[in-house]
C-alpha cells in the first residue's frame, strides 16, 4: 500500500504528468463554461426575425396568451418521423415554447407508439394534443391559428353555456335512437361546452349565461312570449342557431324574417343525392360561400329533409347564405304532393336550384337596448382572449332548413358534424377571438424562360467552377515564369 | 502582428497548393448543381400554381430555392472542410516546421489564430463565390435581403465550427490523411447525432437535438436570428480552439 502512495506521489509530482491533469482540468473547466453559457443562452433567448412581414413569428395575440400562461401545458405532436409538414410544426412550436417556460413540447410517432396512441385517442398523423390544468385539446395539423385557439379553450375558466330550446317536442338530448341528439351532447361535451335545457315556457328571458341557444326544430309552434324572449336576446347580443323542419313554425319564420333570413316552406329534392346512394329528399352539399364558419371546409354536408333558407338584404342586420345545393335540385312548394309522396319539378310553381340550405345573419346591436354588455367596449380586450366581451358586440343568427342533419343518424355523415360544429364556435365568437392571419411568404413565383433557364446552367453549374480553373492556372503560370 | 503573419503565410500557401483550388472547384460544381435543380424545380411548381390558383399560396423563391440550398451547401461544407484544415498543423508536425514555428517569438495562441482565421477566410471566399445565385434570383424575381444574409452568416459560423475541430485533429496527428479522417468522422457524428432525437424521448431527444450541428442552421436559413443558435457555433469553435491550443502546448512539454 504505501509503495502504491509513494509512486503514485511520485508520478504526481512528475512533470508531464502534473502538466497533463492541468490541461485535462482546463479543458473540462472551458467545457463548463461554454455548457453553463449555452444553457443560458437558451433560458434567454434573444430571436430577431428579419424575414417580410416576420412571418417567422407568432402573432401578438399569441405571444400575450403564452406569456400569461400560469399553469403547465404540454403539447404532443403526433408526426410520423417523416412527415410531411413536420419541420413546419417543429418550428412553430419551438416559437410557442420560446415564448413560456411554462410550454413544452414533443413530436411522437404514432406507428412506433401506438400505445401512447390510442391512450390519446389519435386516429389521424399529425395531430397535435395540448394537455393542461386536467384537460385536453386536439389540434388537426399545427397551424397557429388552431394552436392559440385550442390554447384559449384549454385555458378557459368557466365552461360556456349551450342553451337547447325544449317543450315544443325538439328532439332529446339523452336519446340514443336515430332521431335522438345523444351523439350531439357527445361531441360538444368533448369540446368542454356545457349543455343545458332551457325551457322558455317557464322563463321569462334567456338566461344570461347562455353562450349560444339552440333551437333544434321544434315540432309545435313557439309561443309569443318566447319569440319575443328570443328576440330580445338576439337584440342584446344573443346567438342563436335555428333548425327548423319543412311545414313547420311560422312563428319562428317571421322571427328570422326580421333579421333577413327567409324560410321557404317547401323540401329540396336533389337528383344528385342519388348518387351518393341517398335519397331524393337528402340534398348534398357541396359549394359553399366564403364565411368563417366554411373557411377551408371542403367536405360534402347532407340535408335530409330540408327546406331552402334565403339571405335577404335587411336594415340592421347583415346576412349572407352558407351553402347550396347542385343544380340538379330544386324547392318543391307543393305539400300534399310530397305529403302523398310523389315530387316532380313544377315549372309554374318550384324553385329550380341551386338552392341554399342555410344561412347566417349578424345583427346590430340597437342602442336603445339595455342588455347587461352591450356598453363594453371589445375591439382590445378580445385580444386578451376574454370570451365574455366580446359576445356584447353583435347578435348573430345561423339557420339550416332541417333539424335532422344533426340527429344521430345524420351526424357523423361526411361533414356534418364539422358545419354543425363550426357554426357553434362561431356563434360561440370562438372563432373571432382569436382570428389569427395566417402569415404568407410573398407570393413570388418564378417560371424560367429556356434562356433563363440556360443561363441558369451556364452561370451557376458551369462558370464559377472554370473561373476557378482560369484562376488556378493563372497563378501556376506566374510561379513557373517567376521561379 | 505574429497572427497576421501566419494569416499571411497560410493564405500564400492555399493559393500554391491544388486542395484549395480542387476544395473550391468540387464545392461550386456540387452546390451550382443543387441550385440548379431547386431553381428548375422551382420554375415547374410555379407553372403548375399560374394554372390551379389552390396550389398558388406560400411560393416564395426565398423559402423555396435558398433555404433548401443552404441547407444542401452546408452538407457539402461538411465534406470539404476537412480537406482545408487537415494540413495546418499535421504537415509542419510531419516536416518539423512546428517546432520551429513553436520556437518563434510567436504566442501559440498567435499561430493558431492566424491559421484559423486563414481558413475562416477561405470559406468565406467560397460562400462569396456562390453570391451569383441570389443575384441571379434577384434578376429574375424578389429574393429576400436579410434572409441571404442570416443564412450565409449561418453558414459561415457552421464553417468556423467545422475548421476548429478540423485544427484540433490536425494538430493531434503528423498524418494528414488521419486528421482529415478523424475531423470528418467527428464532424459527421455531430451531424448525425440530431437524427437519434427523433428515436429517443424526452429530455434526451432534446439534448440530442441540442447537440446536432444542422439543427441550429434552420433559424439562419429560415432569416430568424437566435443568439442560442449563435452562442451554439461560437462556444463549440471557442472550446475547440482551446483544446487545439492545450494539444500544442503538450507538445511542447513533451517535446
Amino acid at each position: 500500500m504505501g509503495g502504491f502512495f509513494r509512486s503514485l506521489r511520485e508520478r504526481l509530482s512528475h512533470r508531464r504528468t502534473r502538466y497533463g491533469l492541468n490541461t485535462v482540468m482546463a479543458l473540462f473547466l472551458f467545457l463548463a463554461i461554454v455548457v453553463v453559457v449555452e444553457a443560458l443562452a437558451i433560458r434567454h433567448n434573444i430571436r430577431v426575425d428579419l424575414t417580410e412581414g416576420r412571418r417567422h413569428s407568432l402573432s401578438d395575440q399569441s405571444i400575450k396568451l403564452l406569456k400569461s400562461l400560469k399553469e403547465e401545458v404540454n403539447a404532443v405532436a403526433f408526426y410520423r418521423t417523416d412527415e410531411p409538414g413536420k419541420a413546419a410544426a417543429q418550428d412553430l412550436l419551438d416559437q410557442y415554447d420560446h415564448f413560456s417556460a411554462k410550454f413544452r413540447y414533443e413530436f411522437v410517432d404514432p406507428d412506433r407508439r401506438p400505445g401512447l396512441a390510442r391512450r390519446y385517442g389519435i386516429t389521424t398523423y399529425r395531430t397535435v394534443v395540448l394537455e393542461g390544468g386536467g384537460k385536453e385539446q386536439k389540434v388537426q395539423g399545427a397551424e397557429e391559428e388552431k394552436l392559440t385557439n385550442a390554447l384559449v379553450k384549454l385555458l378557459r375558466q368557466e365552461r360556456r353555456i349551450m342553451y337547447f330550446l325544449t317543450g315544443h317536442g325538439e328532439a332529446d338530448l339523452e336519446s340514443t335512437e336515430r332521431e335522438g341528439l345523444s351523439q350531439v351532447k357527445q361531441a360538444l361535451t368533448e369540446l368542454d361546452y356545457e349543455i343545458k335545457p332551457l325551457l322558455l315556457l317557464r322563463e321569462k328571458e334567456v338566461p344570461k349565461d347562455a353562450a349560444v341557444v339552440i333551437i333544434p326544430g321544434p315540432q309545435t309552434d313557439l309561443l309569443p312570449s318566447e319569440l319575443q324572449a328570443l328576440e330580445a336576446y338576439v337584440k342584446r347580443g344573443g346567438k342563436l342557431l335555428v333548425l327548423v323542419d319543412p311545414f313547420t313554425q311560422p312563428g319562428l319564420t317571421d322571427l328570422l324574417k326580421k333579421y333577413g333570413l327567409h324560410l321557404g316552406q317547401n323540401v329540396i329534392v336533389d337528383r344528385l343525392s342519388r348518387a351518393f346512394g341517398g335519397d331524393y329528399l337528402l340534398p348534398v352539399v357541396t359549394q359553399y360561400e366564403q364565411h368563417p364558419i366554411t373557411k377551408n371546409f371542403n367536405l360534402a354536408s347532407f340535408f335530409p329533409l330540408a327546406q331552402t333558407v334565403d339571405a335577404v338584404e335587411t336594415p340592421g342586420a347583415s346576412v349572407q347564405v352558407l351553402g347550396q345545393t347542385s343544380s340538379d335540385s330544386w324547392a318543391e312548394t307543393d305539400k300534399a304532393a310530397f305529403d302523398r309522396g310523389e315530387v316532380s319539378f313544377d315549372q309554374e310553381k318550384d324553385r329550380k336550384g341551386p338552392v341554399p340550405v342555410g344561412a347566417v345573419a349578424t345583427i346590430e346591436v340597437t342602442s336603445n337596448v339595455q342588455g347587461p354588455t352591450s356598453k363594453v367596449p371589445t375591439e382590445e380586450k378580445a385580444v386578451n382572449g376574454e370570451p365574455s366581451t366580446v359576445n356584447a358586440k353583435k347578435g348573430g343568427i345561423v339557420a339550416y332548413g332541417t333539424s335532422a342533419f344533426i340527429k344521430n343518424t345524420y351526424l357523423n355523415l361526411s361533414g356534418n358534424r364539422d358545419l354543425f360544429l363550426n357554426s357553434l364556435s362561431w356563434l360561440a365568437e370562438e372563432e373571432e377571438l382569436i382570428a389569427i392571419r395566417p402569415r404568407q411568404a410573398k407570393f413570388t413565383p418564378l417560371v424560367l424562360t429556356a434562356s433563363q433557364a440556360r443561363l441558369a446552367l451556364w452561370g451557376t453549374v458551369f462558370f464559377p467552377p472554370l473561373a476557378i480553373i482560369g484562376i488556378g492556372v493563372a497563378v501556376a503560370v506566374r510561379r513557373r515564369r517567376s521561379s | 502582428m505574429g497572427t497576421l503573419a501566419v494569416f499571411k503565410k497560410e493564405m500564400r500557401l492555399y493559393f500554391a497548393s491544388p486542395v484549395a483550388f480542387v476544395v473550391f472547384i468540387i464545392f461550386l460544381i456540387i452546390s451550382g448543381y443543387f441550385f440548379y435543380s431547386l431553381l428548375l424545380y422551382f420554375s415547374l411548381i410555379s407553372m403548375q400554381a399560374s394554372m390551379n390558383p389552390a396550389f398558388a399560396t406560400g411560393l416564395n423563391v426565398t423559402d423555396g430555392i435558398l433555404r433548401p440550398l443552404f441547407a444542401n451547401m452546408s452538407v457539402i461544407l461538411l465534406f470539404m472542410m476537412p480537406l482545408l484544415t487537415m494540413r495546418l498543423f499535421a504537415e509542419e508536425r510531419k516536416q518539423g516546421t512546428l517546432e520551429l514555428l513553436l520556437t518563434y517569438p510567436l504566442r501559440d495562441g498567435e499561430v493558431l489564430l492566424g491559421k484559423f482565421l486563414a481558413a475562416t477566410a477561405l470559406v468565406a471566399l467560397l460562400l462569396f463565390a456562390t453570391g451569383i445565385y441570389p443575384l441571379l434570383l434577384a434578376l429574375w424575381s424578389e429574393p429576400e435581403v436579410y434572409p441571404i444574409l442570416t443564412g450565409y452568416l449561418g453558414l459561415l459560423l457552421l464553417g468556423m465550427t467545422f475548421i476548429s475541430l478540423g485544427l484540433l485533429f490536425s494538430s493531434l496527428t503528423e498524418n494528414q490523411i488521419v486528421a482529415a479522417a478523424l475531423a470528418f468522422g467527428a464532424l459527421l457524428l455531430f451531424w448525425i447525432i440530431g437524427w437519434a432525437a427523433t428515436l429517443a424521448e424526452g429530455d434526451w431527444a432534446l439534448l440530442f437535438r441540442h447537440l446536432s450541428l444542422p439543427e441550429h442552421l434552420s433559424s439562419f436559413t429560415r432569416g430568424v436570428l437566435e443568439t442560442k443558435d449563435m452562442l451554439y457555433y461560437l462556444g463549440l469553435t471557442g472550446f475547440f480552439l482551446f483544446a487545439t491550443l492545450k494539444s500544442l502546448e503538450v507538445r511542447r512539454w513533451k517535446g
